[in-house]
């Protein structure tokens, strides 16, 4: 509990020190927090839009539209949940604009870490398989398994981000899951990986 | 629960979104249920291949182009700021600077009675002057202010 409460001061200190380094907006600090966050941040959109030169633009946009709203900016909300429903609008501002084109894209991977060889080269044709499975879910699927599970949100974390009641939340989670099952189990089967 | 009830909750297990109680029928169920055990195992093992995909990286340069994008952003966002307050302020300088006037311009020609005492019609023609005047003056102030900088930076 002591623990836990600790943590939570921590991250919550951690995120305003975030919203301090945008705030000073000098290069350097600016540098700082993209670097934090660019793994994280470019995942999330590459997910959902698939295109990684779209993804790109989206990249910058989104920090764009950050320095611009950052006085804004409530340091008692989560830094990680404002920046990422920022990119959501971002993102659907853009697909909006876009409604109607194709945004296909073949998505790469690595292998995992493993305990040896064989479990690691499963691992990697598993991950390989179920990520070009993801790329074939619809766009609310996949922005909500990978807030879950890349980004390891809570509900309520990804209902803000998305701007979308609990219930819409739960039902996109249980559906993207249950499709990824579907699609999965009989190609892992047939390739022995399960 | 029914079967068809269970089998909804299956994926919500999987991704660690159900409360306590929820969970222990689940758990419940499976014990008892072969086919959503099995399912189960299956969502769970989407669950954790989903949770180790790799992440993506975006490239240098990307990261180079928006932080150097984001830079010029923030010193276009002060600038508009300084722009604002330096506007704000020669407007409401010019504004009290022209009343101060009307009221020096009473002094002399009414003494001081006119001063306290003014002519109503008189004092708000020149409140709208001195509004007009201010109006003019703060964005003139605020464009001489930033060309004034704009010409320090290029020397």
């Amino acid at each position: 509990m002591i623990y836990q409460a600790a943590l939570a001061k921590d991250v919550e200190s951690a995120q305003n020190e975030e919203s301090a380094l945008l705030r000073r907006a000098d290069p350097a600090a600016i540098a700082e927090v993209v670097g934090r966050y660019r793994h994280r941040l470019y995942r999330y959109l590459l997910r959902l839009v698939r295109e990684p030169a779209t993804a790109d633009d989206l990249f910058q946009q989104t920090w764009l539209n950050v320095i611009r709203e950052i006085r804004r900016y409530d340091a008692r909300r989560s830094f990680d949940t404002w920046l990422f429903a920022i990119a959501h609008n971002t993102a659907m501002d853009l697909l909006r604009r876009k409604a109607g084109k194709s945004l296909d894209e073949e998505s790469s991977s690595l292998p995992d870490d493993g305990p040896d060889a064989l479990r690691q080269a499963m691992n990697a044709e598993r991950a390989s398989i179920l990520a070009a499975q993801m790329d074939a879910l619809p766009a609310a699927y996949r922005e909500v398994l990978t807030l879950r599970f890349e980004e390891g949100m809570k509900l309520e974390e990804i209902a803000e981000v998305t701007r979308a009641p609990l219930s819409t939340v739960k039902t996109r989670v249980r559906r993207g899951l249950e499709c990824l099952r579907e699609r999965m189990t009989a190609r892992w089967h047939k390739e022995d990986l399960l | 629960m029914t079967h068809e009830n269970m089998q909804a909750l299956l994926a919500l297990s999987a991704a660690g979104l159900l409360d306590a109680d929820e969970e222990r029928a689940v758990r419940g169920h499976i014990r008892e249920c072969g086919q959503c055990a099995a399912r189960l195992a299956e969502l769970a093992t989407c669950a954790r291949t989903l949770s180790s995909l790799p992440a993506p990286s975006p490239s240098a340069d990307l990261v180079a182009r928006t932080q150097a994008l984001m830079a010029t952003e923030a010193a276009a966002i002060a600038e508009r700021r300084r722009g604002a307050v330096i506007a704000v302020g020669a407007g409401i300088f010019a504004w009290v600077a022209n009343l101060m006037t009307w009221a020096v311009y009473q002094l002399i020609t009414g003494g001081i009675s006119a001063v306290v005492r003014p002519e109503l019609s008189g004092l708000i023609a020149w409140l709208a002057l001195s509004t007009l005047t201010a109006c003019l003056v703060a964005p003139a102030a605020a464009a001489l202010a930033s060309r004034h900088r704009l010409e320090r930076s290029i020397l």
